[in-house]
């Protein structure tokens, strides 16, 4: 781990460690987290939002959602950023659909890292700006409609049957195509660097 | 479906483009604890994770981080001057305190009745003792001596006012018999005596009676004490032990 987080972040101190001491209130290492996911987090709200100001607030509030329940969290359960990342997305998505804190505490919960994300294999953890490169390639890669379909998935939260009213498309060619577009983004990420 | 099948749709259910039977059978299943399954559906959120990727990268305005770290450290400086294990044990403590409180407030509370009720007691009492004074230090009250033939037997006196009523005053006075009752009578001039009351000496065979009778003293011959069972008589069943003539 301490040398994957060498590989990840140039550095010898873990996301585990970070959120330990975070835990202990130690306001540098919110600062180191922040430094390294902060980016991708304001990136992926901003995508979903359109809205810089609302952005800046969801950003926020998601890392002081880190900052009060970083004691409950466990690293055996998984990694730090798939978490945050995920908890982004969905307060972006809540956002923009209007959701209220009550109607966000019935669906299913990402507040206190109640998800499991266990620890991908080691070859798949390549540095944050790698992996980030491989997905954009890979998308980019992509024929436009497929990636679309992704699109509106991924940052408008739309089923597979909105995606096909959306596109005209029909219902089955859109779940081949995420489907497919998923196969082969873990195909790239399983590659060794 | 098994898992076999259902591992299709883990990544869609992630994503939540899942829908329909589809995410009611793969719910219903994982809600089971199914192992398989749920590694899947997680490795699964890992790789959706990635999609955020996608997003163009945009550097975020110095502003958030400044304004995190202010509501961060504006949170500390408010409970930073004790650790958070000192937290823990105020809270412990406070649990305590608050059961022992509770604790505590219920016996105040008990306590606090029992002084209102021994109060209200005092209140009646000093009442009483009020009445009694003015009844007997009234220069317009008429006092009457109640004597009696019964050997060692104390003398009784009332006080009879009018206005205030009638006292009846006595020390060491024998305790009536189990279940009997000791009866203050007024004896008319005519007609039947009319009850002022019942009452049982104290421990120490102290008296202190406090009555309105419905009649006059000008109509009254006597006061007369006689011995009946407990809860008194509309008439006298037994011959008085006490008499007092008014004249």
């Amino acid at each position: 781990m301490g040398l994957l987080n060498i590989l990840m972040h140039g550095e010898g101190i873990s996301d585990a460690d970070l959120m330990a001491q975070i835990s202990r209130r130690e306001e540098r290492a919110l600062e180191q987290l922040y430094d390294r996911y902060s980016r991708a987090v304001y990136s992926l709200i901003l995508r979903i939002t359109h809205q810089p100001a609302s952005s800046q607030e969801i950003v926020q509030e998601v890392f002081l959602q880190l900052w009060r329940n970083a004691h409950a969290y466990q690293p055996s359960r998984g990694p730090v950023e798939p978490w945050l990342l995920t908890l982004a997305r969905y307060r972006a998505l809540d956002y923009v659909r209007g959701k209220t804190e009550k109607q966000r505490q019935r669906e299913e919960s990402v507040d206190e890292f109640s998800l499991e994300v266990p620890m991908p294999n080691p070859e798949q953890w390549l540095d944050q700006q790698r992996r980030a490169e491989k997905v954009r390639t890979l998308m980019s890669s992509l024929p436009e409609a497929q990636r679309r379909a992704i699109e509106l998935a991924y940052f408008e939260g739309m089923t597979h049957s909105e995606i096909a009213d959306a596109m005209k498309e029909p219902l089955g060619t859109v779940k081949t195509w995420i489907r497919s577009a998923l196969t082969q983004l873990r195909q790239k990420l399983a590659e060794a660097s | 479906m098994d898992c076999d099948q259902l591992k299709e749709s883990y990544e869609a259910y992630v994503l939540g483009v899942l829908e329909g039977e589809d995410l009611a059978e793969l719910k219903a299943h994982l809600s089971r604890q199914c192992p398989v399954c749920s590694k899947g559906v997680g490795d699964a959120r890992w790789l959706v994770s990635q999609l955020a990727y996608m997003a163009p990268p945009v550097d975020p305005p110095a502003a958030i981080r400044r304004g995190l770290l202010d509501s961060v450290v504006h949170k500390q400086k408010r409970l930073s001057w004790m650790p958070a294990w000192a937290w823990a044990g105020i809270a412990a403590s406070l649990s305590v305190v608050a059961l022992v409180s509770m604790q505590q407030a219920r016996h105040f509370q008990q306590q606090t009745l029992e002084l209102e009720a021994r109060l209200k007691d005092l209140t009646s009492e000093t009442e009483t003792y009020r009445k009694a004074f003015a009844i007997a230090s009234s220069s317009a009250s008429k006092a009457i001596t109640l004597t009696t033939t019964q050997p060692a037997a104390p003398q009784i006196r009332a006080y009879w006012n009018e206005t205030l009523g009638l006292l009846l005053t006595a020390q060491k006075m024998p305790l009536p018999p189990p279940n009997r009752t000791y009866q203050l009578w007024v004896v008319p001039k005519q007609g039947r005596p009319i009850s002022a009351g019942i009452f049982q000496p104290d421990s120490n065979g102290g008296v202190l009676l406090l009555s309105g009778p419905a009649t006059s003293i000008a109509d009254a011959a006597a006061l007369a004490i006689t011995n009946e069972p407990a809860g008194g008589q509309p008439q006298p069943t037994t011959t008085p032990i006490w008499v007092g003539p008014l004249s």
